[in-house]
Formats: C-alpha cells, structure tokens, sequence
C-alpha cells in the first residue's frame, strides 16, 4: 500500500505532462476531437482520483507519502513529498482542473487550434502540481518556471489580439526578473546552509536536533533574511499582493475563459502555497534571524491595500472579466491577512478561504464566459439586461458571487467566519472590524456586475429558454454540488483545516518525519 | 593577484546584474528588454558557477587516480563543487526557452501593432479591432 501512494506521488505531476506530449504527437497523424477531448478529461480525472487517494491517506490515515525520482534517496536525490498542507493544494488543483477540463470542450468546439490549449493547460497543471509536491527548493525554481511559462501562453492564446500580447509580455518579463532573484537567492541559501534539502534546510535554519542530519551551527546567517524576503517576493508576484499586482487584471481578462478560471484559480494558489512553506515550515522560529513578527505585520498592510485596492477598482471598472479579476486581488487580500497572523487558526482560515475562491472564482470566470462568449463582447453597458437570456448561467454566476462575498448558506461565509475569529482571539479588533469593512467595500462591486447583466431592459423582451450543452451543465453541477457542500458540510470541514494550521505553525517537524520511512530514524 | 582579479570579476558580475534590471525595467524597446534579461541571467549564472570555484588548482570533480581513501580526500580538497554547474545547466535551458518566447512575442507584437515600443504600447488606448473571445479557425 505504502509503494501504491508512492507511485500515485510520482505519477501525479507525471500524468498530465504524458498526456500532453501524447496529443502533441497524435496531432501529427489524426486530426479527431473526440479522441483529443476524450485524452484531456480523462488525463484530469486520473489526477482527481489520485488526489483523493493522497488525501485519504493523508487525512483519514495519518501517513505522508514520498516518492524518490529515479531511486535517488535525499539528500542526493529529490524527492515528492505529501504533508497535510501540500494535500489540500493538490485536491484543489484536480478539482478545478477537473471542472474546467469539462467546460474547456465547449468553449473550443469552434477552434482550429484548440489542441495547443490542451497541451498547455495539462503543461500547466503538471507545473502547479510540481510546485505543490516537491521538497527541494531548486526543483520548485524549476517547476516555478514551468507553470509561469505556461501560464504566459495560456494569456496568449488569442495572438492576433494586441491586450492579449502586451499582458502577456507584461507578465512574462516582471516574471523572468523576479524568478531570476529567485535563483540567485536560492544559490544563496545553498551557500549558506550547504543543502537544497527542504526537509534538511529546516533542521538547518530552525537548529533542531535530529539524528540523522549533522546540525552544524551555519556559517553566515545574515544572508537569511534578504533570502527569506526575496523568495517571499517572488512568490507575492505570483499571488499578486499589492505592489508585485500589476499584470494580474490584463493577464486573467485576456486569457480565455476557461484558462482565466485556471489562472485566477489556481495560479495564485501556487504563490500562497510559496509563502506559507518558505515562512513557516522553513523560517519561522530560527534562532538565527530572531522575531519575524515585523515581516508578519508587513504581509497584513499589504494584504488590506489589497482589500481596498481591489474593491474600489471594481467598483469603477468596465470590463466584466476584469471585475472578477480585481476581485481576485480582493480575496488574496483576505487570504494574506490570515496568513499574517501568525496561529495556527489564522493559517487555516486563510487556506479555507483560498479553497472557497478556487471554486467560486473558478464558476464565476466559467458562467461569464457563456454570456462573453455568446455576445462577444466584455463590456459591462454592452452585455446590460442580456443576463437575462441566460437565466441558468445568471443562476450560477449569482450562486458563485454569493460564495465570494459570503452570504450564509454557502462556504465563502464560514472562511470569513474563521478568519474574524482568528484575528479576535489575538486581540487584533482593528482588523477584524477590517475584514467586515472588506467584504462591505467588494458588495458595491459584485452587485452592479449582477444589477447590470439582469438590468430589466428598456424593450421588453421574451425571454427565450436557455439551451446549455451538456458538458457546460456538468461542469456547473459538478461545481454548485462542490460549493453547496462547503456549505453545508462547513463544520467538520473547519477541523480539516485546522489540522493543516497546527502542523504548519506548530508541527512544522512533521515535515521532516515524512521522510523517516526513506531516510531511517529521525 | 589572484583575489584581485575575482573581486573585479565579482563587481562586474554585479554590475552587470544590475544593468541587466535597468534594461529590463527602463528600456522601452522590447528587443533590449529581452537582450538585458540574458544579460541578467548570464551574469546570475555566473556567479552561481563561481560559488563552486575553489581558486586556482582546482579540478574537476572526476576520478582519474586510483580509487584508495587517499587519493578521495584528495578529490574532496580540490574539487569545484559540481551542484552549482548543475544548476547553471538547468538555469540556461530555462533561460533559452524565455528567450525564445519573449521574442516569439516581439515578433507577433510587432506584426499586430508595427510598434515594439512596449512602454509606448502600455500607455496607448488600444482599440481593438478584433473581437475578444473570437473564434480561431484558421491555423
């Protein structure tokens, strides 16, 4: 059983990067859709079934899994390595490649060229999951560089269009300085600690005493800390924390729907999941670098300029795809405020409410796309009182934006819940009263997206009957069926969540206790 | 002698770091931007290399004596450290692909506008003449 959970470690970011050079090849020869289309969901299925069967064996039975590439034992070779924190990424991942999988068959049924959208959201997918799964640091620069590049051609993909170029080199060249740092900053940490190691680098930097590894005091521990900042910037760039914000609302509105859902989803998940593993299961609580508690309340200033940013510039804006994209910002904003706290609660609120926005974002990009796609047009006064030709899609995109806001029945409303009593059992009242004032600012936004879409037009219309096609309809049950049970199930989901927190902030040696099975007592 | 000539290759390296974030973040011209990102990464990559060199006498780290205790500590002391160059080589496959996307990109941006002024292009009011969402037929 343990060699079956890691080969499925293995094969997780293998499978779609399989895929993708399988369809790259059969292009060659056939030219058949429903084959290509047949390869590209079943290839996300396979990984939804392999992240459920990580995250039963992590969170029902209690066991990391590692796999080792090529045979090579740490800290030689590299490993893929399963903690609770990783688990939860990975789950998110499939389940929203998963559902855009469905949907992306409708969207390119007319396209030519739909086929190199295939490959590179599969690239992309095999990247995040890379990003998510490894424990070497340099190997994450890689899989760093991996997901950005095929990021950068998924906003692209519709070349003759001059705003689709220019986000995209916007994008692509803030990306190559910033991972350049990156590399640099990596190349420092391995002269300072001599291991590219996660699990070693923590027993290093933390100084903890652990048999199996040669806790030598580090030689020069004040390059540390600029280490530390520039891997955290780095990752704020990809997650879009207020100053690195820039290219996100050209990037997500230029793309293509379905990869606007992939970017806006899941893209900024892989810079939160960067922050949260170089900050706490690597620095915080180093001997050598002293209180990070001023990094800490740097991450909370930003992530509120973020909640402010994002709601006004919502409130202002034309574009409906760039609404949500603002909104993106917005919930970021959110996701670091929790991040910044520095308990185990606030961490876990912060993960649960980044959860909740893959999803809804992830409807919210999918149901606007219908309504873009048919009226070919993104302007919000251009597309006013046609929602109402679409009441199902209107339906959905009500039920996602609810879930972002946060009323009651749904998930969004429990995150924030969780966030607010995390922030009040620190005594931090100012920015608990922050998070109301938050979602308060983003209503305005939200409504007038929902108020001018259902708008009741000047010339009564009828209204005719929506037809969807079936894969849309899929995707969107399978989604409102996801949204209605975090809702409803949000109390022994909360547990979950909590138990990612506390082993991040306080068991974060559990990370290193992964490997025990490879690397013999610890 | 020595010492001297690797701080000026150092400070050079730096500096050229920096110039490489000058062109990128300055230069408007998209050509230059993506002739400073090599310069960028050229010079990162080496100054990573230069990590592992030991100084002068220094080999690579291959077996050519007979293999005894001796000869290995002889190999551990004067060895460069080959982790470094191994990265290096990953650093410039990835750089390469950069490359070749940035000026795909130039290349197509300079077809759809006429302008490879990116500065230029970012500031102007575009007006698109294409649909967005527009279905792509042809190849």
């Amino acid at each position: 059983m343990e060699i079956f959970t890691s080969y499925i470690i293995g094969l997780l970011p293998l499978v779609p990067v399989i895929t993708g050079v399988l369809i790259s090849l059969l292009r060659i020869v056939v030219n058949n859709r429903l084959l290509f289309n047949t390869l590209y969901v079943v290839s996300t299925i396979v990984s939804l079934c392999m992240g459920l069967i990580v995250f039963y064996r992590v969170f029902i039975q209690g066991l990391y899994g590692v796999y080792c590439l090529g045979g090579w034992f740490p800290p030689i070779g590299i490993c893929l390595v399963t903690d609770k924190l990783s688990t939860i990424m990975v789950l998110t991942a499939t389940v929203v490649y998963l559902i855009v999988s469905i949907y992306a068959i409708w969207y390119t049924r007319h396209m030519a060229n739909y086929v190199y959208f295939y490959i590179v959201a599969l690239m992309h997918e095999a990247g995040l999951l890379g990003v998510f799964l490894t424990s070497d640091i340099f190997n994450l620069y890689v899989f760093i560089e991996l997901a950005g590049l095929t990021a950068y051609s998924l906003i692209l993909f519709y070349h003759h269009r001059l705003r689709s170029l220019l986000a995209s080199a916007r994008y692509a060249f803030a990306g190559a300085l910033y991972t350049g740092l990156f590399l640099l900053a990596i190349v420092v940490l391995y002269a300072t600690t001599g291991t590219l190691f996660m699990a070693e680098l923590l027993v290093k930097i933390k100084g903890v005493e652990l048999l199996s590894f040669d806790t030598l005091l580090l030689a020069e521990p004040v390059y540390l800390i600029p280490i530390l900042v520039i891997g955290l910037w780095t990752a704020f760039l990809i997650s879009a924390l207020y100053p690195n914000h820039f290219w996100l609302p050209d990037a997500h509105s230029e793309a293509p729907s379905p990869a606007s859902a992939i970017l806006s989803g899941l893209t900024v998940n892989a810079g939160v999941y960067i922050v949260i593993r170089l900050f706490y299961t690597i620095f915080y609580g180093s001997p050598y670098i002293g209180s990070l508690e001023y990094l800490l309340n740097i991450v909370i200033l930003l992530g509120i300029i973020n909640i402010v940013y994002g709601s006004f510039k919502m409130a202002i804006e034309d574009d409906v795809k760039r609404i949500l994209a603002y909104s993106t910002i917005l919930n970021i904003g959110f996701v670091y405020m929790g991040i910044g706290i520095g308990t185990s609660l606030g961490i876990s609120a912060s993960l649960l409410h980044l959860f909740n926005h893959s999803i809804g974002k992830m409807l919210a990009f999918l149901s606007l796309g219908v309504i873009v796609r048919k009226y070919r047009t993104r302007n919000i006064y251009a597309l006013e009182g046609l929602g109402r030709n679409h009441p199902i899609t209107m339906a959905i995109l009500i039920v996602s934006i609810f879930h972002l806001i946060g009323v009651p029945p749904f998930g969004g409303f429990f995150s924030k819940l969780l966030l607010f009593q995390a922030f009040i059992d620190v005594g931090g009242y100012a920015y608990a009263l922050m998070v109301i004032i938050g979602t308060a600012l983003s209503i305005y936004g939200y409504m007038r997206l929902i108020e001018l879409l259902w708008h009741h037009p000047i010339h009564y219309r009828s209204v005719p009957r929506e037809s969807l096609p079936i894969v849309v309809i899929v995707a969107y049950i399978l989604s409102l069926i996801i949204i209605l049970l975090l809702g409803i199930f949000s109390q022994s989901i909360i547990p979950l969540f909590n138990d990612v927190g506390e082993q991040v902030v306080h068991r974060s040696l559990e990370y290193v206790e992964a490997f025990s099975r490879i690397l013999g007592k610890i | 002698m020595n010492d001297l000539l690797l701080n000026i290759l150092i400070t050079s390296l730096i500096t050229n770091t920096f110039i490489g974030i000058y062109g990128i973040v300055f230069k408007p011209n998209i050509i230059k931007k993506i002739i400073s990102l090599t310069i960028f990464n050229d010079s990162i990559c080496v100054l990573i290399i230069l990590h592992g060199y030991l100084g002068p006498g220094s080999i690579a780290p291959i077996h050519i004596l007979p293999f005894n205790a001796g000869n290995r500590e002889l190999l551990l002391s004067y060895s460069v450290d080959p982790l470094p160059q191994a990265i290096v080589l990953t650093a410039i496959v990835i750089g390469l692909a950069f490359t070749v996307f940035l000026s795909i990109t130039a290349l197509r941006i300079y077809e759809v506008s006429g302008s490879l002024n990116l500065h230029y292009l970012l500031k102007s009011e575009i007006v698109e003449t294409v649909e967005p969402e527009v279905e792509v037929m042809e190849e």
